[in-house]
Protein backbone atom coordinates (compact mmCIF):
# COMPACT_ATOMS: atom_id res chain seq x y z
CA UNK A 1 0.00 0.00 0.00
CA UNK A 2 1.33 3.49 -0.89
CA UNK A 3 3.16 5.01 2.63
CA UNK A 4 1.55 8.48 1.51
CA UNK A 5 -2.19 6.76 1.25
CA UNK A 6 -1.93 5.54 4.77
CA UNK A 7 0.03 8.44 6.06
CA UNK A 8 -3.23 10.61 4.84
CA UNK A 9 -5.68 8.56 6.03
CA UNK A 10 -4.51 8.11 9.25
CA UNK A 11 -4.07 12.05 9.83
CA UNK A 12 -7.58 12.43 8.51
CA UNK A 13 -8.97 9.87 10.87
CA UNK A 14 -7.29 11.51 13.63
CA UNK A 15 -8.06 15.18 13.07
CA UNK A 16 -11.54 14.46 12.82
CA UNK A 17 -11.32 12.05 15.88
CA UNK A 18 -9.73 15.09 17.43
CA UNK A 19 -12.97 17.42 15.87
CA UNK A 20 -15.12 15.07 17.52
CA UNK A 21 -13.56 15.36 21.16
CA UNK A 22 -13.62 19.41 20.84
CA UNK A 23 -17.52 19.18 19.79
CA UNK A 24 -16.56 20.13 16.25
CA UNK A 25 -18.12 18.38 13.26
CA UNK A 26 -17.32 18.66 9.38
CA UNK A 27 -19.30 18.35 6.70
CA UNK A 28 -18.83 14.49 5.06
CA UNK A 29 -17.26 11.90 6.50
CA UNK A 30 -14.05 9.60 6.30
CA UNK A 31 -13.80 7.16 3.18
CA UNK A 32 -13.60 4.06 4.80
CA UNK A 33 -12.14 2.98 1.17
CA UNK A 34 -8.48 2.76 2.27
CA UNK A 35 -8.82 0.88 5.04
CA UNK A 36 -10.83 -1.72 3.09
CA UNK A 37 -7.89 -2.33 0.69
CA UNK A 38 -4.85 -1.91 3.55
CA UNK A 39 -5.11 -4.11 6.01
CA UNK A 40 -2.42 -2.29 8.33
CA UNK A 41 -4.81 0.99 8.42
CA UNK A 42 -7.58 -1.42 9.59
CA UNK A 43 -6.00 -2.88 12.05
CA UNK A 44 -4.70 0.50 12.73
CA UNK A 45 -8.55 1.83 12.91
CA UNK A 46 -9.28 -0.97 14.80
CA UNK A 47 -7.33 -0.55 17.71
CA UNK A 48 -7.55 3.07 17.66
CA UNK A 49 -11.46 2.82 17.77
CA UNK A 50 -11.75 -0.01 21.29
CA UNK A 51 -8.99 2.62 23.07
CA UNK A 52 -10.79 5.91 22.29
CA UNK A 53 -13.93 3.95 23.11
CA UNK A 54 -12.70 2.24 26.38
CA UNK A 55 -11.69 5.55 27.50
CA UNK A 56 -14.13 7.33 26.54
CA UNK A 57 -16.52 5.07 28.45
CA UNK A 58 -15.05 5.51 31.82
CA UNK A 59 -16.44 7.44 34.58
CA UNK A 60 -14.63 10.07 36.12
CA UNK A 61 -13.84 9.27 40.11
CA UNK A 62 -13.40 11.20 42.59
CA UNK A 63 -11.36 10.92 45.27
CA UNK A 64 -13.35 9.89 48.15
CA UNK A 65 -14.36 12.44 51.47
CA UNK A 66 -12.29 10.20 53.88
CA UNK A 67 -9.00 11.19 51.92
CA UNK A 68 -9.24 14.90 52.54
CA UNK A 69 -9.48 13.68 56.27
CA UNK A 70 -6.26 11.24 55.95
CA UNK A 71 -4.72 14.10 54.40
CA UNK A 72 -5.54 16.84 56.42
CA UNK A 73 -4.82 14.82 59.65
CA UNK A 74 -1.49 14.00 58.17
CA UNK A 75 -0.32 17.53 58.14
CA UNK A 76 -2.18 18.75 61.25
CA UNK A 77 -1.42 17.01 64.38
CA UNK A 78 -4.75 15.80 66.10
CA UNK A 79 -6.58 17.32 62.86
CA UNK A 80 -9.42 14.58 61.76
CA UNK A 81 -8.90 12.49 65.39
CA UNK A 82 -6.00 10.75 63.76
CA UNK A 83 -2.55 11.34 63.97
CA UNK A 84 0.33 10.46 61.57
CA UNK A 85 2.42 7.87 64.03
CA UNK A 86 5.24 8.42 61.65
CA UNK A 87 5.06 12.17 61.07
CA UNK A 88 4.55 12.17 65.10
CA UNK A 89 8.12 10.48 65.14
CA UNK A 90 9.53 12.70 62.53
CA UNK A 91 8.58 15.96 64.17
CA UNK A 92 9.87 14.72 67.74
CA UNK A 93 13.05 14.12 66.22
CA UNK A 94 13.48 17.34 63.97
CA UNK A 95 12.45 19.10 67.15
CA UNK A 96 14.90 17.30 69.37
CA UNK A 97 17.74 18.65 66.61
CA UNK A 98 20.10 21.33 68.06
CA UNK A 99 19.47 24.66 66.37
CA UNK A 100 22.27 26.68 64.52
CA UNK A 101 21.90 30.26 63.70
CA UNK A 102 22.78 30.67 60.09
CA UNK A 103 25.47 33.12 59.31
CA UNK A 104 24.35 36.65 58.31
CA UNK A 105 27.07 36.49 55.34
CA UNK A 106 24.79 33.30 54.33
CA UNK A 107 21.54 35.47 54.35
CA UNK A 108 23.09 37.60 52.09
CA UNK A 109 24.86 35.37 49.71
CA UNK A 110 21.45 33.73 49.16
CA UNK A 111 19.76 36.41 48.42
CA UNK A 112 22.46 38.09 46.18
CA UNK A 113 22.25 34.39 44.07
CA UNK A 114 18.67 35.28 44.03
CA UNK A 115 18.50 38.55 42.73
CA UNK A 116 21.17 37.81 40.19
CA UNK A 117 22.56 34.52 39.81
CA UNK A 118 25.10 35.49 37.14
CA UNK A 119 26.83 38.75 38.74
CA UNK A 120 27.05 36.69 42.19
CA UNK A 121 28.91 34.13 40.96
CA UNK A 122 30.70 36.62 38.71
CA UNK A 123 31.97 38.96 41.96
CA UNK A 124 32.93 35.66 43.67
CA UNK A 125 34.93 34.45 41.66
CA UNK A 126 36.67 37.35 41.02
CA UNK A 127 37.21 37.43 44.72
CA UNK A 128 39.38 34.33 44.56
CA UNK A 129 41.22 35.61 41.40
CA UNK A 130 45.38 36.67 42.36
CA UNK A 131 45.53 40.20 42.17
CA UNK A 132 47.88 40.93 39.09
CA UNK A 133 51.47 42.77 39.36
CA UNK A 134 51.55 45.57 37.69
CA UNK A 135 53.08 45.22 34.16
CA UNK A 136 56.52 46.04 33.72
CA UNK A 137 56.04 48.22 30.77
CA UNK A 138 53.65 50.38 32.62
CA UNK A 139 55.78 50.61 35.49
CA UNK A 140 59.09 51.54 33.02
CA UNK A 141 57.10 54.39 31.64
CA UNK A 142 55.94 55.71 34.93
CA UNK A 143 59.15 55.62 36.52
CA UNK A 144 60.49 57.34 33.15
CA UNK A 145 57.82 60.19 33.79
CA UNK A 146 58.75 60.66 37.36
CA UNK A 147 62.87 60.63 37.31
CA UNK A 148 63.37 62.21 33.95
CA UNK A 149 65.26 65.61 35.15
CA UNK A 150 62.69 68.38 34.27
CA UNK A 151 60.10 66.45 36.45
CA UNK A 152 59.67 68.78 39.70
CA UNK A 153 60.53 67.76 42.78
CA UNK A 154 57.24 67.68 44.38
CA UNK A 155 55.90 65.87 41.63
CA UNK A 156 58.22 62.90 42.16
CA UNK A 157 56.75 62.71 45.99
CA UNK A 158 53.54 63.38 44.53
CA UNK A 159 52.45 62.04 41.58
CA UNK A 160 53.84 58.37 42.15
CA UNK A 161 51.41 57.57 43.86
CA UNK A 162 48.65 58.99 41.94
CA UNK A 163 49.64 57.27 39.10
CA UNK A 164 50.29 53.87 41.13
CA UNK A 165 46.53 54.47 42.20
CA UNK A 166 44.90 55.27 38.34
CA UNK A 167 47.44 51.89 37.17
CA UNK A 168 45.66 49.66 39.89
CA UNK A 169 42.12 51.22 39.28
CA UNK A 170 42.89 50.14 35.34
CA UNK A 171 44.17 46.93 35.75
CA UNK A 172 41.03 46.05 37.94
CA UNK A 173 38.64 47.29 35.37
CA UNK A 174 40.70 44.93 32.58
CA UNK A 175 39.75 41.79 34.79
CA UNK A 176 36.26 43.03 35.20
CA UNK A 177 35.47 43.23 32.05
CA UNK A 178 37.36 40.44 31.47
CA UNK A 179 35.07 38.09 33.62
CA UNK A 180 31.45 40.04 33.76
CA UNK A 181 28.73 38.02 32.95
CA UNK A 182 27.40 40.11 29.83
CA UNK A 183 28.46 40.00 26.49
CA UNK A 184 30.78 42.53 25.03
CA UNK A 185 29.36 42.73 22.15
CA UNK A 186 25.60 42.33 21.23
CA UNK A 187 24.42 39.93 18.80
CA UNK A 188 23.69 40.79 15.46
CA UNK A 189 20.13 39.83 15.89
CA UNK A 190 17.59 40.75 18.24
CA UNK A 191 16.86 38.65 20.99
CA UNK A 192 13.49 38.53 22.83
CA UNK A 193 13.13 35.96 25.61
CA UNK A 194 9.34 34.34 25.34
CA UNK A 195 7.16 33.15 23.15
CA UNK A 196 6.98 34.57 19.57
CA UNK A 197 3.32 35.94 18.38
CA UNK A 198 2.99 33.11 16.55
CA UNK A 199 4.63 29.72 17.25
CA UNK A 200 5.67 27.33 14.65
CA UNK A 201 3.93 24.00 14.37
CA UNK A 202 6.53 22.19 13.82
CA UNK A 203 8.68 23.94 16.77
CA UNK A 204 6.40 22.79 19.56
CA UNK A 205 5.22 19.96 18.09
CA UNK A 206 9.13 18.96 18.67
CA UNK A 207 9.37 20.32 21.78
CA UNK A 208 5.83 17.99 22.97
CA UNK A 209 7.52 15.03 21.82
CA UNK A 210 10.15 15.50 24.39
CA UNK A 211 7.47 16.16 27.33
CA UNK A 212 4.42 14.15 26.24
CA UNK A 213 2.82 18.04 25.48
CA UNK A 214 2.41 18.38 28.99
CA UNK A 215 4.45 21.46 29.71
CA UNK A 216 2.76 23.21 26.70
CA UNK A 217 -0.94 22.99 27.67
CA UNK A 218 -2.28 26.42 28.62
CA UNK A 219 1.51 27.47 28.70
CA UNK A 220 1.28 27.74 32.19
CA UNK A 221 4.40 25.44 32.73
CA UNK A 222 6.39 27.24 29.94
CA UNK A 223 9.09 28.88 31.32
CA UNK A 224 10.31 32.26 30.10
CA UNK A 225 14.16 33.84 30.00
CA UNK A 226 17.48 32.88 29.71
CA UNK A 227 18.59 29.35 31.18
CA UNK B 1 29.44 30.00 25.50
CA UNK B 2 32.54 30.86 23.68
CA UNK B 3 34.58 29.35 25.98
CA UNK B 4 32.91 26.19 24.49
CA UNK B 5 35.01 26.91 21.24
CA UNK B 6 38.74 25.52 22.73
CA UNK B 7 36.50 22.71 24.32
CA UNK B 8 35.32 21.97 20.59
CA UNK B 9 38.90 22.45 19.00
CA UNK B 10 40.25 20.20 21.63
CA UNK B 11 37.54 17.37 21.02
CA UNK B 12 37.84 17.85 17.35
CA UNK B 13 41.64 17.05 17.36
CA UNK B 14 40.53 13.89 18.90
CA UNK B 15 37.66 13.30 16.82
CA UNK B 16 39.89 10.85 13.78
CA UNK B 17 40.94 8.54 17.15
CA UNK B 18 37.44 8.74 18.10
CA UNK B 19 35.94 7.25 15.15
CA UNK B 20 38.31 4.65 15.75
CA UNK B 21 36.21 3.71 18.46
CA UNK B 22 33.24 2.71 15.95
CA UNK B 23 35.19 -0.38 14.58
CA UNK B 24 38.14 -1.44 16.85
CA UNK B 25 39.14 -1.27 20.38
CA UNK B 26 40.56 1.85 20.63
CA UNK B 27 38.29 4.36 21.90
CA UNK B 28 39.85 7.52 22.33
CA UNK B 29 43.00 8.62 23.36
CA UNK B 30 44.39 10.83 26.35
CA UNK B 31 44.95 14.40 25.09
CA UNK B 32 47.85 16.71 26.49
CA UNK B 33 47.16 18.98 28.85
CA UNK B 34 43.83 19.49 29.87
CA UNK B 35 43.73 16.50 32.47
CA UNK B 36 41.02 14.53 30.16
CA UNK B 37 41.65 10.97 29.58
CA UNK B 38 39.66 7.85 28.40
CA UNK B 39 40.87 4.61 28.94
CA UNK B 40 42.52 3.17 25.66
CA UNK B 41 39.90 -0.18 25.92
CA UNK B 42 36.78 0.28 27.74
CA UNK B 43 35.10 -3.31 27.94
CA UNK B 44 31.53 -1.68 27.24
CA UNK B 45 32.18 -0.81 23.87
CA UNK B 46 31.06 -3.70 22.46
CA UNK B 47 27.46 -3.64 24.38
CA UNK B 48 27.07 0.20 23.33
CA UNK B 49 28.37 -0.73 19.65
CA UNK B 50 25.70 -3.09 19.38
CA UNK B 51 23.31 -1.11 20.89
CA UNK B 52 23.70 2.08 18.02
CA UNK B 53 21.78 -0.16 15.55
CA UNK B 54 19.59 -2.36 17.96
CA UNK B 55 16.64 -0.51 17.44
CA UNK B 56 16.92 -0.57 13.66
CA UNK B 57 17.59 -4.11 13.39
CA UNK B 58 16.06 -6.39 15.88
CA UNK B 59 12.81 -8.20 16.07
CA UNK B 60 10.77 -7.31 18.80
CA UNK B 61 7.75 -6.15 20.55
CA UNK B 62 7.02 -5.11 24.31
CA UNK B 63 5.36 -2.86 26.40
CA UNK B 64 6.55 -0.19 28.37
CA UNK B 65 5.82 2.15 30.92
CA UNK B 66 7.22 5.73 30.53
CA UNK B 67 7.03 8.45 33.36
CA UNK B 68 8.27 12.14 32.77
CA UNK B 69 8.16 14.86 35.68
CA UNK B 70 8.97 18.10 35.17
CA UNK B 71 9.23 21.28 37.56
CA UNK B 72 9.40 24.89 35.70
CA UNK B 73 7.79 27.79 36.45
CA UNK B 74 7.18 26.49 39.68
CA UNK B 75 4.80 24.23 38.90
CA UNK B 76 5.37 20.41 39.12
CA UNK B 77 4.02 18.18 36.33
CA UNK B 78 4.11 14.27 36.04
CA UNK B 79 3.23 12.42 33.32
CA UNK B 80 2.91 8.46 32.94
CA UNK B 81 1.69 6.24 30.80
CA UNK B 82 2.01 2.73 28.96
CA UNK B 83 3.09 1.87 25.10
CA UNK B 84 3.56 -1.03 23.18
CA UNK B 85 6.03 -0.84 20.90
CA UNK B 86 7.30 -3.13 17.78
CA UNK B 87 10.12 -3.27 15.30
CA UNK B 88 10.43 -5.60 12.34
CA UNK B 89 14.08 -5.33 12.43
CA UNK B 90 14.44 -3.65 9.19
CA UNK B 91 13.94 -0.45 10.13
CA UNK B 92 10.14 0.00 10.29
CA UNK B 93 8.36 0.43 13.64
CA UNK B 94 5.45 1.53 15.66
CA UNK B 95 4.32 2.87 18.99
CA UNK B 96 0.88 2.95 20.30
CA UNK B 97 0.04 4.18 23.43
CA UNK B 98 -2.45 2.24 25.21
CA UNK B 99 -3.16 3.37 28.86
CA UNK B 100 -3.00 6.62 30.29
CA UNK B 101 -1.36 6.04 34.32
CA UNK B 102 -1.44 9.67 35.52
CA UNK B 103 -4.37 11.83 36.20
CA UNK B 104 -4.97 13.75 32.86
CA UNK B 105 -8.46 15.97 32.53
CA UNK B 106 -8.88 14.67 28.66
CA UNK B 107 -6.86 11.38 28.45
CA UNK B 108 -8.56 10.83 24.75
CA UNK B 109 -7.42 13.68 23.35
CA UNK B 110 -4.14 13.02 24.96
CA UNK B 111 -4.10 9.32 23.67
CA UNK B 112 -4.93 9.92 19.94
CA UNK B 113 -2.31 13.08 20.04
CA UNK B 114 -0.06 10.59 21.34
CA UNK B 115 -0.23 9.04 17.55
CA UNK B 116 1.55 12.03 16.25
CA UNK B 117 4.46 12.10 17.88
CA UNK B 118 5.29 8.72 17.32
CA UNK B 119 8.51 9.03 14.68
CA UNK B 120 9.88 11.02 17.26
CA UNK B 121 9.31 9.08 20.39
CA UNK B 122 11.09 6.02 18.68
CA UNK B 123 13.96 7.81 17.23
CA UNK B 124 14.50 10.93 20.16
CA UNK B 125 12.74 10.50 23.06
CA UNK B 126 14.54 7.89 25.40
CA UNK B 127 18.11 7.27 26.10
CA UNK B 128 19.65 6.08 23.19
CA UNK B 129 23.72 6.09 21.82
CA UNK B 130 23.04 7.22 18.49
CA UNK B 131 26.59 8.43 17.38
CA UNK B 132 29.55 5.97 19.16
CA UNK B 133 32.39 8.54 18.46
CA UNK B 134 30.44 11.27 19.74
CA UNK B 135 29.13 9.82 22.51
CA UNK B 136 32.53 8.71 23.77
CA UNK B 137 33.49 12.01 23.57
CA UNK B 138 30.97 13.56 25.49
CA UNK B 139 30.31 10.90 27.96
CA UNK B 140 31.92 8.59 30.24
CA UNK B 141 30.01 5.05 30.87
CA UNK B 142 30.36 3.48 33.82
CA UNK B 143 29.44 -0.11 34.27
CA UNK B 144 28.01 -0.73 37.53
CA UNK B 145 28.72 -4.25 38.12
CA UNK B 146 24.98 -5.80 38.01
CA UNK B 147 23.32 -7.54 35.94
CA UNK B 148 19.08 -6.90 36.20
CA UNK B 149 16.22 -8.53 35.01
CA UNK B 150 13.92 -6.79 33.01
CA UNK B 151 10.72 -8.32 31.30
CA UNK B 152 12.13 -11.52 31.35
CA UNK B 153 15.67 -10.29 29.68
CA UNK B 154 19.22 -10.10 31.48
CA UNK B 155 20.38 -6.40 31.09
CA UNK B 156 23.95 -4.88 31.97
CA UNK B 157 23.70 -1.41 34.24
CA UNK B 158 25.81 1.79 33.03
CA UNK B 159 25.87 4.77 34.04
CA UNK B 160 26.55 7.57 31.53
CA UNK B 161 27.28 10.91 32.63
CA UNK B 162 28.28 13.86 30.76
CA UNK B 163 31.48 15.22 30.76
CA UNK B 164 29.95 18.84 30.61
CA UNK B 165 28.46 20.35 33.37
CA UNK B 166 24.86 20.77 34.37
CA UNK B 167 24.07 18.01 31.53
CA UNK B 168 21.89 14.81 32.40
CA UNK B 169 22.96 11.73 33.92
CA UNK B 170 21.84 8.55 32.52
CA UNK B 171 21.19 5.27 34.32
CA UNK B 172 20.26 2.40 31.56
CA UNK B 173 19.92 -1.55 31.58
CA UNK B 174 21.04 -2.61 28.31
CA UNK B 175 19.85 -6.49 26.54
CA UNK B 176 23.40 -8.11 26.82
CA UNK B 177 21.53 -10.17 23.69
CA UNK B 178 20.28 -7.45 21.62
CA UNK B 179 21.54 -4.33 22.77
CA UNK B 180 18.39 -2.71 23.17
CA UNK B 181 17.96 0.20 25.82
CA UNK B 182 15.35 -1.72 27.96
CA UNK B 183 15.24 0.85 31.05
CA UNK B 184 16.56 4.51 31.33
CA UNK B 185 16.52 6.91 33.65
CA UNK B 186 17.25 9.81 33.37
CA UNK B 187 18.21 12.22 35.74
CA UNK B 188 18.59 16.27 35.05
CA UNK B 189 21.95 18.09 35.85
CA UNK B 190 20.88 18.61 39.60
CA UNK B 191 20.14 14.68 40.40
CA UNK B 192 16.53 15.04 40.08
CA UNK B 193 14.99 12.42 38.06
CA UNK B 194 13.28 13.72 35.42
CA UNK B 195 12.08 10.93 33.17
CA UNK B 196 12.01 7.24 33.05
CA UNK B 197 11.04 4.22 30.84
CA UNK B 198 10.85 0.72 31.34
CA UNK B 199 10.04 -2.32 29.44
CA UNK B 200 7.32 -4.26 31.37
CA UNK B 201 6.65 -7.62 28.35
CA UNK B 202 9.46 -7.70 25.70
CA UNK B 203 8.81 -10.62 23.37
CA UNK B 204 12.05 -11.58 20.66
CA UNK B 205 9.62 -13.49 18.34
CA UNK B 206 6.52 -11.16 18.13
CA UNK B 207 3.19 -11.92 15.65
CA UNK B 208 3.77 -9.15 13.41
CA UNK B 209 1.10 -8.96 11.04
CA UNK B 210 -1.47 -7.15 12.44
CA UNK B 211 0.99 -3.96 13.46
CA UNK B 212 0.19 -0.65 11.41
CA UNK B 213 3.99 0.38 11.18
CA UNK B 214 4.86 4.14 11.22
CA UNK B 215 4.40 6.47 8.22
CA UNK B 216 6.45 9.84 8.28
CA UNK B 217 3.53 12.86 8.01
CA UNK B 218 6.67 14.68 5.77
CA UNK B 219 9.56 12.82 4.06
CA UNK B 220 12.81 13.52 4.68
CA UNK B 221 15.77 13.42 1.23
CA UNK B 222 18.96 12.68 3.26
CA UNK B 223 22.08 14.76 3.08
CA UNK B 224 25.39 13.97 2.33
CA UNK B 225 27.31 15.63 5.39
CA UNK B 226 30.64 14.66 3.89
CA UNK B 227 29.71 16.94 0.90
CA UNK B 228 28.40 20.45 -0.55
CA UNK B 229 25.50 21.05 1.20
CA UNK B 230 24.65 24.22 -1.09
CA UNK B 231 24.89 22.51 -4.07
CA UNK B 232 22.68 19.31 -2.66
CA UNK B 233 19.91 21.85 -2.04
CA UNK B 234 20.34 24.34 -4.18
CA UNK B 235 20.47 27.18 -2.18
CA UNK B 236 22.79 28.85 0.28
CA UNK B 237 22.86 26.38 3.74
CA UNK B 238 23.00 28.45 7.03
CA UNK B 239 25.88 25.63 8.54
CA UNK B 240 26.62 26.35 12.32
CA UNK B 241 30.20 26.30 12.58
CA UNK B 242 30.36 26.38 16.66
CA UNK B 243 28.09 23.89 18.35
CA UNK B 244 27.62 23.44 22.27
CA UNK B 245 29.64 21.68 24.36
CA UNK B 246 29.90 17.90 23.06
CA UNK B 247 27.43 18.26 19.83
CA UNK B 248 29.01 17.25 16.87
CA UNK B 249 26.97 17.06 13.06
CA UNK B 250 24.86 14.32 13.08
CA UNK B 251 22.62 14.56 10.14
CA UNK B 252 21.54 16.16 7.56
CA UNK B 253 18.01 15.95 5.15
CA UNK B 254 15.55 18.38 2.98
CA UNK B 255 12.09 18.62 3.78
CA UNK B 256 9.47 20.30 1.34
CA UNK B 257 6.22 21.19 3.23
CA UNK B 258 2.69 20.02 1.53
CA UNK B 259 2.30 24.10 0.21
CA UNK B 260 6.51 22.84 -1.36
CA UNK B 261 8.09 25.01 0.89
CA UNK B 262 11.65 23.49 1.28
CA UNK B 263 13.44 23.40 4.92
CA UNK B 264 16.92 22.40 5.51
CA UNK B 265 17.17 20.34 8.66
CA UNK B 266 20.21 20.03 10.72
CA UNK B 267 20.39 17.18 13.47
CA UNK B 268 23.62 17.37 15.80
CA UNK B 269 24.52 15.12 18.67
CA UNK B 270 26.56 14.89 21.85
CA UNK B 271 26.01 10.81 21.04
CA UNK B 272 23.21 10.49 23.31
CA UNK B 273 20.63 13.83 22.86
CA UNK B 274 19.72 15.15 19.83
CA UNK B 275 19.71 18.81 18.45
CA UNK B 276 17.48 20.42 15.35
CA UNK B 277 18.49 23.11 13.34
CA UNK B 278 16.08 24.29 10.62
CA UNK B 279 15.77 26.89 8.28
CA UNK B 280 13.43 27.40 5.41
CA UNK B 281 14.59 28.42 2.01
CA UNK B 282 11.98 30.97 1.09
CA UNK B 283 12.92 34.81 1.84
CA UNK B 284 10.19 35.68 5.07
CA UNK B 285 8.96 39.52 5.22
CA UNK B 286 10.14 42.12 7.94
CA UNK B 287 8.53 41.15 10.96
CA UNK B 288 9.20 43.86 13.50
CA UNK B 289 10.00 42.98 17.27
CA UNK B 290 7.42 42.09 19.23
CA UNK B 291 6.97 42.79 23.01
CA UNK B 292 6.32 39.39 23.60
CA UNK B 293 9.60 39.03 26.31
CA UNK B 294 12.31 40.88 27.57
CA UNK B 295 14.85 42.07 24.73
CA UNK B 296 18.58 41.95 24.51
CA UNK B 297 21.09 44.21 23.08
CA UNK B 298 21.33 43.89 19.44
CA UNK B 299 23.16 45.28 15.90
CA UNK B 300 20.99 43.09 13.91
CA UNK B 301 19.62 44.22 10.72
CA UNK B 302 15.84 44.86 10.42
CA UNK B 303 14.07 41.68 10.70
CA UNK B 304 16.62 39.27 12.35
CA UNK B 305 14.12 38.74 15.51
CA UNK B 306 14.82 35.41 17.42
CA UNK B 307 12.47 34.33 20.27
CA UNK B 308 14.10 32.11 22.98
CA UNK B 309 11.78 29.90 25.15
CA UNK B 310 11.89 26.86 27.56
CA UNK B 311 9.55 23.98 27.45
CA UNK B 312 11.04 21.82 30.05
CA UNK B 313 14.23 20.78 29.90
CA UNK B 314 14.15 21.71 25.79
CA UNK B 315 14.98 24.95 24.96
CA UNK B 316 13.19 26.64 21.58
CA UNK B 317 14.58 29.19 19.46
CA UNK B 318 12.51 30.38 16.59
CA UNK B 319 12.42 33.32 14.46
CA UNK B 320 13.81 35.12 11.48
CA UNK B 321 17.46 35.55 9.84
CA UNK B 322 18.61 37.03 7.06
CA UNK B 323 15.41 35.86 5.98
CA UNK B 324 15.25 32.45 6.00
CA UNK B 325 12.55 31.36 8.61
CA UNK B 326 15.00 29.39 11.39
CA UNK B 327 14.10 27.10 14.32
CA UNK B 328 16.19 25.41 16.86
CA UNK B 329 15.24 23.13 19.57
CA UNK B 330 17.99 21.05 22.03
CA UNK B 331 18.07 20.28 25.52
CA UNK B 332 21.22 22.52 25.93
CA UNK B 333 21.00 26.24 27.43
CA UNK B 334 19.99 29.39 25.17
CA UNK B 335 23.46 30.85 25.54
CA UNK B 336 24.55 27.39 23.40
CA UNK B 337 21.71 27.90 21.03
CA UNK B 338 22.22 31.34 20.33
CA UNK B 339 26.18 30.65 19.59
CA UNK B 340 24.91 28.28 17.30
CA UNK B 341 22.89 30.37 15.21
CA UNK B 342 25.04 33.32 15.15
CA UNK B 343 27.85 31.11 13.79
CA UNK B 344 25.82 30.12 10.86
CA UNK B 345 25.12 33.89 9.55
CA UNK B 346 29.74 34.51 10.59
Amino acid sequence: MDAAACNAYRADWLELALDARAGRTRPGDLSAAHADACDACAAWTARRTDHVAALASLTPVSAPAELDEAVAAALVPGAGGRANPFGERLRHRLAALPRHQAPSVLDRLVAEELADPAAARARRFAGDLDRPAVPGALERRLRRVVDAPDAPASLRGRLWPVLSAVAATAAAAIILLAIRPDRETPRPFQVHYGRPPVSSPLATGLADGWTGGILAAGGEAVVEGPR
Amino acid sequence: MRGGLQTRIMLGACIALATAACSGDVVVESKPGDGFEKVGSDPLLPLLELSVDAPWTTTYQGTRRVEARYVAGGVETELAYRETVSADGTGNFAVETVDVLSFLSDPTTFLVTQDLREGFFYRYRDFAVRDLGAFYLAHVAIDLGTDVQIAGRTCQEILVQSEFPGQPSFQVALDVETGLVLRSIETDGYGVEVQRMEFETFDPAPDLSGVAWFQPAIPEIALDLSGDLDAQVGFQVLSPSLLPDGYQPWKAATITEPGGREWVKQTYTDGVEPLFFFHSDAVQPVVPAGPSGSTAGTSAPLGDNLYVYAIGPVTVIEGHLRGHEVIALGKTDSDSMLDLLESAID
